[in-house]
């Protein structure tokens, strides 16, 4: 099930937020909320409930084991095979069928069984991170099993949700009151959320189809741009779907976007985008290595493991891991060539370097091989360009524009502005604005859902 | 041994009661749970389908070799459309071998193809086909219409046989062995 | 491994939730959030359970006017469906098929798109007072093998033959796409048509004579067929240069429709937009009968579908294998037979005063053998017309002139666009080969 299936915002939801809110939230309230999670990744498939639950297990053993053993060693077992199912379970549905795509036995797709599960690598990280934590005494094992599913496997967070961090967030399981603050703020993430992804990103998604084979300058620039807005509205806004979600249910899910597009380095960036797994890469590879407190060379390829296993986490194919090593080398080159020389350059000058770099790196990412990624980045300079425009660019140029002009605002500050603005022009009588203007969101997103085929989410195959 | 002091001491003050959670019942744990992925794993491998690299005609040679050909007639290039409403250039090769008439259940369809669509569509037509088939023979000619039911389907990696007749299994298993030659 | 600095544990208010997200403090409202607005809860989840109760209460709807479509019904569960999910997919669709007030949203999607100034929606361009379709990509393999299959049965049969492929409004009136709209290009096609030209067989441009009429309507708004005007300037040009010349002058129009909405309708979910349907009879006014399946009337004009939907469907009534009609002209010995898609429906108005018989196959769900159809009618010509759009990309053209006496494509084509065509051969050489014609 997706978000913007139509059966999940008419049956499933409010279904189990009225279930939970007037029934089983005095009584039970956890529970239930881990069925309806079971439930909901099952509705992809029964094999992969199966998986879900025993990834579940095997780190409720594995945790439960790490608080009750006191023998180190012992312990250290633990997570050492933990990690080890673990990793099997990814690699065998993750890069299995796509390395040994060429096998017979995949000719005719990948057999139901060993379809990778909606979330896998989301839902999977998250158990590490309980693991981890578990084993460093930062946090005590979950109570239950239903706490352990509610905190990895809850359905807001099950298929592309911010990969939860257990020793930050095991408090709530116990305790998660519903507020009206939460509710509303709930409603409006998932509204924002919802319009990001369904109008702005499977806008873009149609441009993105038009332009696939055009040869021109402008086509190439704007392929690259669009590749590089598609996916922030895509991730950000179903992100932003999540953490609504979790507050509906009285979880605070932490932003895993923030304003990427901002930044003034690409080490800022990845302190914006897609923060729940820079903090994972972070806590549990990056500084167990040693991080920063080592000798120059030790550091410098602590950040290359980093990040050729972040571009690994994305994708089985070269390119993914090209895709990693450039984030690795930007990074680089920004501590030791530029250095803090950099914070003297003009902001101006700063932004553009950021959305540059990011173009380069997210049209080597999207590009179905390398080649083809280099070729398009290649038409930017001329090279192979068939001419400045196409009709096709022009067409797209103008009439997307609106579509752009949306989606620039939407990167900046601007609609915090213009919130602000509102409300104090509105005063007393905001909340009714707002609520209109949700309403209106919600209706105009409604609308494109229905007339348009389903697109799916891109980090869905995550 | 060291807990760090912040843990909610669950480990050191548990009290008396030992845990459940032992070493040895972790690892038992692990490995249960990866016996049941692997189970679930061997599965699709006992499901999945055989690809052959024998050509058509060979294929198409050993079916009809046994076939009667007065009930099994060879058709023509639209019969696949005619009969069952499937696209002919969704399969490398195909050949139907039914009787013009209405009387009779007996047909035998053999397809190749290369795309996972083509097996769809063929699988979905045929299990169609024999429930149309059997509906329609029950009121008339009810040994036709047993004949329907025990219709075979059998889609493989990259041949697919539909068979309506007597011996069903055997024409099956003859099926599978000229695949693997 | 030792505690790192980042070991303690996270106090209350956690420092990374602060750094992307509002904290939860109880009185302060931070520089980006505020008080809490029930009216959010208050409409959002009331708008979500009234839409759950409606859908579910309200009956199942079979078929879509708007879109042209049948919608899903319930699907049936299957254990290998539940354990693949493939049965879950099918609710899923299904529900939204079957969302009250669909058509509602499509149409809202149609005016909120184009108010955003947006002018394309799923291949279909929209032009300020019209909506015309992108035309489709060709296919090299089937349209070649199309025409090679018409060469080959003019030969063959030695029947005189004429090939009109039709362009689409996009290729002929450019100036109602809105601008810079990139036009798939179907050049390759019209191009080879010239080099058709034998004894047998002569194509037909139509391009030329529609261009030159690009600024009248001749084509639909809201269809991808042209209007019965346009086909009679075909029609024009295709008898121009024989015996009879035939012009429209010959012809009366009479209106009969004035809130047609086509297939380009349905795809958009356009609001606003609709055509008009006028049919042209002769002056000579011949009397004819068509027979088409079991019915037997006397007029090519179905008035019924003016009810539906599909208006086209006027000429000549829904797509059908076969159709005949007899009329009383006195051109003896002027039998045609027709091999179209649906664009030739509005085009044997113009052909009844000249041909004692018509028979017309739309190889689409044509399933028998053409030799009984070229002896049966005594067939004296033969005429192709088609869409380039269908052309271009429809295999059962060169289906059904396969077979003609046993396969009209020579037998070394033993590659995979061939299917049975080379078991045949070898099933031959066995002596096993029976064909039958049902």
């Amino acid at each position: 099930m997706a978000f913007t299936d139509l059966i999940f915002l008419f049956v499933f939801l409010p279904l189990v937020w009225l279930l939970y809110t007037f029934g089983f939230k005095k009584v039970w309230g956890n529970p239930f909320l881990f069925l309806v999670s079971l439930i909901f990744c099952a509705w992809g498939s029964l094999y992969s409930l199966v998986v879900l639950l025993v990834v579940l297990a095997a780190t409720y053993a594995a945790a439960k084991g790490l608080d009750a053993i006191e023998d180190e060693e012992e312990r250290r077992k633990i997570v050492v095979y933990t990690s080890a199912f673990f990793l099997i379970v990814l690699l065998v549905y993750r890069y299995l069928p796509v390395w040994f795509s060429f096998l017979p036995f995949f000719s005719n797709g990948v057999p139901a069984p060993l379809r990778m599960p909606a979330g896998l690598s989301f839902y999977l990280f998250s158990c590490f991170s309980c693991v981890f934590d578990v084993w460093n005494h930062r946090a005590p094992a979950p109570k239950s099993f239903v706490d352990l599913g509610i905190f990895a496997g809850f359905f807001a967070r099950l298929n592309m949700g911010p990969i939860a961090h257990y020793a930050h967030d095991y408090e709530q399981f116990a305790h998660h009151p519903q507020t009206t603050l939460k509710n509303s703020r709930g409603v409006e993430l998932f509204l924002q959320g919802m319009f990001m992804k369904v109008i702005i990103a499977d806008g873009i998604d149609g441009y993105i189809a038009l332009l696939a084979g055009d040869a021109s300058w402008l086509g190439a620039i704007m392929l690259s741009l669009m590749y590089l807005l598609r996916i922030y509205f895509d991730f950000a806004g179903y992100s932003r779907m999540a953490r609504g979600l979790g507050s509906l249910f009285g979880f605070t899910i932490p932003a895993n976007f923030n304003k990427p597009y901002s930044a003034l380095s690409v080490q800022d960036f990845w302190r914006r985008w897609h923060i729940s797994l820079t903090d994972w890469f972070r806590d549990y590879v990056y500084i167990p290595l040693g991080g920063n407190r080592v000798n120059k060379s030790r550091w410098m390829l602590n950040i290359l493991i980093v990040w050729l296993l972040t571009g690994l986490w994305h994708g089985a194919t070269l390119h993914f891991l090209v895709w990693g090593l450039l984030q690795a080398g930007f990074i680089l080159m920004e501590k030791n060539v530029f250095g803090a020389k950099m914070s003297s350059w003009p902001r101006a000058l700063r932004h553009v370097y950021v959305i540059v770099s990011q173009m380069i790196a997210w049209t080597i990412f999207t590009c179905p091989t390398l080649l083809s990624g280099l070729g398009l980045i290649g038409r930017w300079f001329g090279i192979g360009a068939s001419g400045f425009a196409s009709p096709a660019s022009l067409f797209a140029l103008t009439s997307g524009a609106v579509l752009w002009i949306l989606a620039i605002i939407g990167c900046t500050n601007l609609p915090k502005v213009i919130n602000g603005l509102l409300r104090r022009i509105s005063g007393s009588s905001y909340a009714w604005v707002q609520a209109v203007g949700y309403a209106l969101c919600f209706f105009i997103a409604l609308s494109s859902l229905v007339s348009s085929s389903s697109l799916t989410f891109l980090y869905a195959v995550f | 041994m060291k807990n760090a002091n912040n843990t909610v001491g669950m480990t050191s003050q548990k009290g008396s009661k030992p845990s459940f959670w032992t070493f040895r019942h972790v690892l038992i744990s692990l490995a249960l749970l990866a016996c049941v992925l692997v189970v679930m794993w061997m599965g699709a491998f006992l499901t999945s389908r055989y690809t052959s690299n024998r050509p058509f005609g060979d294929i198409e040679n050993a079916m009809v070799e046994q076939l009667d050909e007065t009930i099994y007639p060879a058709q023509d290039h639209l019969a696949l459309k005619r009969y069952y409403n499937l696209d002919p250039d969704l399969f490398l090769h195909s050949s139907v071998y039914r009787k013009g008439d209405a009387m009779s259940a007996s047909e035998m369809v053999l397809v190749q193809f290369d795309s996972p669509e083509a097996a769809e569509a063929f699988e979905k037509a045929m299990n169609e086909r024999r429930d149309s088939q059997v509906d329609i023979f029950s009121g008339y000619a009810p040994e036709q219409g047993a004949l329907a039911k025990k219709a075979v389907v059998d889609v493989q990696g990259n041949y697919a046989l539909f068979y309506v007749g007597d011996n069903p299994n055997e024409i099956d298993e003859r099926f599978l062995e000229s695949l693997r030659g | 491994m030792p505690n790192t600095k980042n070991g303690a544990p996270a106090p209350k208010s956690n420092p990374n939730l602060n750094d992307a997200s509002k904290p939860v403090r109880k009185k302060k409202t931070s520089r980006t959030n505020k008080a809490a607005n029930p009216l959010l809860i208050w409409f959002f989840i009331p708008v979500l359970c009234l839409g759950m109760i409606i859908n579910l209460v309200w009956p199942e709807r079979a078929y879509s006017n708007v879109e042209n479509r049948p919608l899903a019904h319930i699907p049936s569960i299957t254990s290998n469906g539940v354990s693949t999910g493939s049965w879950m997919k099918d609710v899923t669709t299904w529900f939204s098929d079957q969302l009250v007030g669909r058509n509602m949203f499509f149409h809202t999607n149609y005016l909120m798109q184009k108010a955003a100034g947006d002018k394309e929606i799923d291949d279909v361009f929209l032009g300020s007072r019209s909506l015309i379709g992108q035309p489709k990509k060709l296919d090299d393999a089937v349209w070649k093998k199309n025409l090679q299959g018409i060469t080959l049965l003019a030969n063959q049969a030695q029947l005189p033959t004429s090939v009109m492929i039709v362009p689409g409004s996009a290729q002929v009136q450019p100036n109602k796409l809105p601008a810079n709209a990139p036009v798939n290009s179907q050049e390759k096609l019209f191009e080879a048509l010239p080099g058709m030209e034998d004894i047998y067989v002569t194509p037909v441009d139509v391009r030329r004579i529609l261009q030159g009429h690009q600024g009248e309507y001749i084509y639909y708004n809201t269809d991808h067929h042209w209007t019965s005007l346009g086909a009679g300037f075909a029609a024009e040009e295709f008898f121009a240069g024989r015996d009879e010349e035939m012009s429209l002058q010959d012809f009366n129009s009479y209106q009969v429709s004035s809130d047609f909405q086509g297939t380009y309708a349905s795809k958009t979910g356009s609001v606003g937009l609709s055509d008009d349907i006028f049919i042209y009879t002769a002056k000579a006014d011949p009397l004819y009968t068509v027979k088409a399946g079991d019915s037997l009337t006397t007029t090519m004009y179905d008035k019924s579908s003016l009810e539906r939907k599909d208006q086209y469907e006027l000429f000549l009534g829904r797509n059908q294998a076969l159709v005949q009609i007899e009329t009383t002209s006195t051109e003896l010995g002027k039998h045609l037979l027709i091999f179209k898609d649906s664009y030739a429906n509005a085009f044997v108005q113009f052909l009844l005063p000249y041909y004692r018989t018509i028979t017309i196959v739309d190889p689409r769900y044509f399933y028998d053998d053409i030799d009984l159809i070229l002896s049966s009618y005594s067939i004296s010509e033969v005429l192709y017309l088609f869409s380039s759009d269908n052309f271009a990309t429809d295999a059962s053209l060169s289906n059904v002139l396969d077979t003609y006496e046993n396969g009209l494509y020579p037998a070394e084509e033993e590659q995979d666009g061939d299917d049975s065509e080379g078991a045949d051969e070898s099933l031959k050489e066995q002596g096993e080969s029976e064909l039958v014609t049902p």
